[in-house]
């Protein structure tokens, strides 16, 4: 009960703070940060710390910390662009090869928090300035522009409304088989089903939001091919941590480390996967952010680590672990691209926005251990 | 007819190291060999014991065996997710269905099965972490301090769960603080003096006199 309880203040806090800035923003900018065009760009903009939070989700939920994936994020950016511009490689092969440059980072910080008990934050601290430097050593300080055009089309270009409306439909008949296989397992083992309408309520009410969604996307230029991307990758890893052996182990590491390991979970590997995981996918955020700008900036994904552990607390990742979910992590990671998105709008300056964003930091944290303190006391 | 085997000794012995090291939980300088159903085993890690069919229980139960944060069910199959998954899937309607079976055979009281396992009693919890145990199928179990802290009617159930096991063939290796509890169990006693076993006693031969001479390190002819 307590934990129920803390669950749903977390959920509540999240989207009522996702409200409070929306109502905020519109009324400082008169209405322009509902219009179609700046909520596509704030889907788009979401994408990146988006799919950089999924990664540190698994962090966060094992008892670790990552603070290397920003500099990841910069470092894969510039091995893409260099691939593409100085050698001349085509786009899949260039893709290929940076997610698996940017898996080899995780193995070298989890190598050292797994298998020689390095602390994760001071392991992922030197990660920080490691990578760092060596994106530095390769770009030597400059911008590597410009990348193919079908390269810079993953973080540019939209979807035609058609294909919007085709996936739509598909995926309001996914959601729709969910429940009844859901309904039929139950069935199957005798246990109790809830009322149909309630089942019918909920596809009514999911299938409402994403035609919502599509229809608002459509109404500027589509659906951002990021922002698919970025959902593919939430939907495969919220799978991965709610029905996979590995998603249990990881949540039952960050749970009770000792326990897990008598239970016969392999504790080191699982933790090792983790942190390649958290790197891959920032190797993948990297790609996504010099494909959009056309271009790999020796200063891109500074201190981006910030927003995406942001964004996993606001959603409600606990950092004595074990807990939190992908859904509310991409919900967070939106409340950190409306701050960005709205204070941009407002034109206040960037010196302001960095106050605000550590702010929050400080206050999501803070409302998590309060949260704690009452359900122990 | 499985055997209780009974371990005694005083604090800091080295019971529940022998335990935990047979169990490939604890590495460092440890010697020895392991035999099981007269073959020669070696055991590098708790996930081997469980596959050569060893359980245990540890004797402290917040430490080394809940998951705080996680419900009955979760607690239950942590030890044998391969049981309720296909291809690393976890089927989670069958794990809830596998977890019920032991819930009702071992009498443990919780409002669901989807309960949060800190919310249960001591010697509920107790039976979960039994439950994880047994879920396992374990042709040998440890049993670290098994009624540690619970009340005595739990006390009393897990005393017969005991008898049932070893009735069906499993063997137990229990430790134990609690003199009434080794001597009215076991059918072999075994005594640890410092990290080693200093005395063996048979069911008829024992008392409580015999044990605490040997827990002390008192000499042969003494006993």
């Amino acid at each position: 009960m307590k934990l129920n309880l803390r669950n749903n203040i977390s959920a509540y806090v999240m989207l009522f703070s996702l409200f409070l800035i929306g109502i905020i923003f519109s009324i400082l900018t008169e209405g322009t940060f509902y219009s179609a065009r700046n909520i596509s760009m704030l889907a788009r903009q979401t994408t990146i710390v988006g799919i950089l939070a999924i990664g540190m989700l698994f962090v966060i939920v094992a008892g670790q910390i990552d603070l290397s994936v920003g500099s990841i994020v910069g470092l894969c950016g510039t091995i893409a662009a260099a691939l593409q511009v100085w050698n001349n490689w085509g786009t899949i092969p260039t893709i290929i090869v940076t997610i698996f440059f940017g898996m080899l980072c995780g193995i070298w910080n989890g190598y050292w928090v797994s298998y020689r008990k390095v602390p994760s934050f001071i392991v992922t601290l030197a990660g920080l300035l490691i990578f760092k430097g060596v994106n530095l050593g390769i770009s030597k300080g400059k911008s590597i522009a410009p990348l193919k055009r079908n390269f810079s089309a993953l973080g540019q270009s939209y979807t035609p409304a058609t294909i919007g409306w085709i996936l739509s439909a598909f995926a309001v008949f996914a959601v729709i088989l969910l429940f009844i296989n859901r309904r039929n397992s139950k069935i199957k083992y005798n246990f109790e089903v809830k009322p149909l309408y309630i089942d019918i309520l909920k596809i009514v009410l999911i299938s409402g939001v994403i035609l919502l969604a599509v229809g608002v996307l459509n109404n500027y230029q589509g659906i951002p091919i990021p922002v698919l991307i970025m959902l593919f990758i939430a939907i495969i890893f919220a799978f991965i941590a709610k029905n996979t052996v590995f998603g249990r182990s990881v949540y039952s590491i960050g749970g009770n480390e000792e326990a897990s390991a008598l239970a016969g979970i392999n504790t080191k590997r699982i933790t090792l996967l983790v942190f390649i995981i958290s790197s891959g996918l920032a190797a993948i955020s990297g790609i996504l952010l010099s494909a959009r700008l056309d271009a790999a900036t020796p200063a891109a994904g500074t201190s981006m680590e910030l927003d995406a552990i942001a964004a996993c607390v606001i959603g409600g990742a606990s950092f004595t672990g074990g807990i939190g979910r992908i859904p509310g992590v991409i919900i967070g990671a939106l409340v950190m691209a409306s701050l960005d998105n709205g204070m941009s709008l407002i034109n206040l300056e960037n010196y302001w926005q960095l106050i605000v964003k550590g702010i929050i930091l400080i206050l999501a944290v803070w409302v998590d251990t309060m949260s704690k303190n009452e359900s122990t006391v | 007819m499985g055997e209780i085997v009974g371990i005694s000794g005083l604090m800091g012995s080295g019971r529940t190291e022998l335990l935990m090291s047979l169990f490939g939980f604890l590495k460092g300088d440890i010697e020895g060999t392991i035999w099981l159903e007269g073959k020669e085993i070696k055991i590098s890690n708790p996930k081997d014991a469980i596959n050569y069919g060893l359980g245990i229980v540890s004797e402290d139960r917040k430490k080394y065996g809940l998951i705080h944060i996680d419900n009955v069910v979760k607690n239950t199959t942590l030890a044998s997710l391969e049981k309720v998954s296909n291809y690393g899937l976890i089927n989670g309607d069958q794990e809830i269905h596998e977890t019920n079976q032991y819930v009702r055979n071992l009498g443990i009281k919780t409002p669901t099965v989807e309960s949060i396992i800190d919310t249960l009693s001591g010697g509920n919890q107790q039976k979960v972490l039994l439950a994880r145990c047994l879920m396992t199928k374990p042709k040998v179990l440890f049993l670290d301090e098994p009624t540690r802290g619970i009340d005595v009617g739990a006390k009393y159930e897990i005393y017969t769960l005991m008898n049932q096991l070893a009735a069906r063939g499993a063997a137990i290796i229990m430790v134990s603080s609690e003199m009434p509890e080794i001597i009215g169990m076991s059918d072999r006693i075994l005594v640890m003096h410092e990290g080693k076993i200093a005395g063996k006693f048979s069911k008829d031969e024992v008392t409580q006199e015999k044990i605490m001479i040997k827990a002390a390190g008192g000499s042969k002819n003494e006993a």
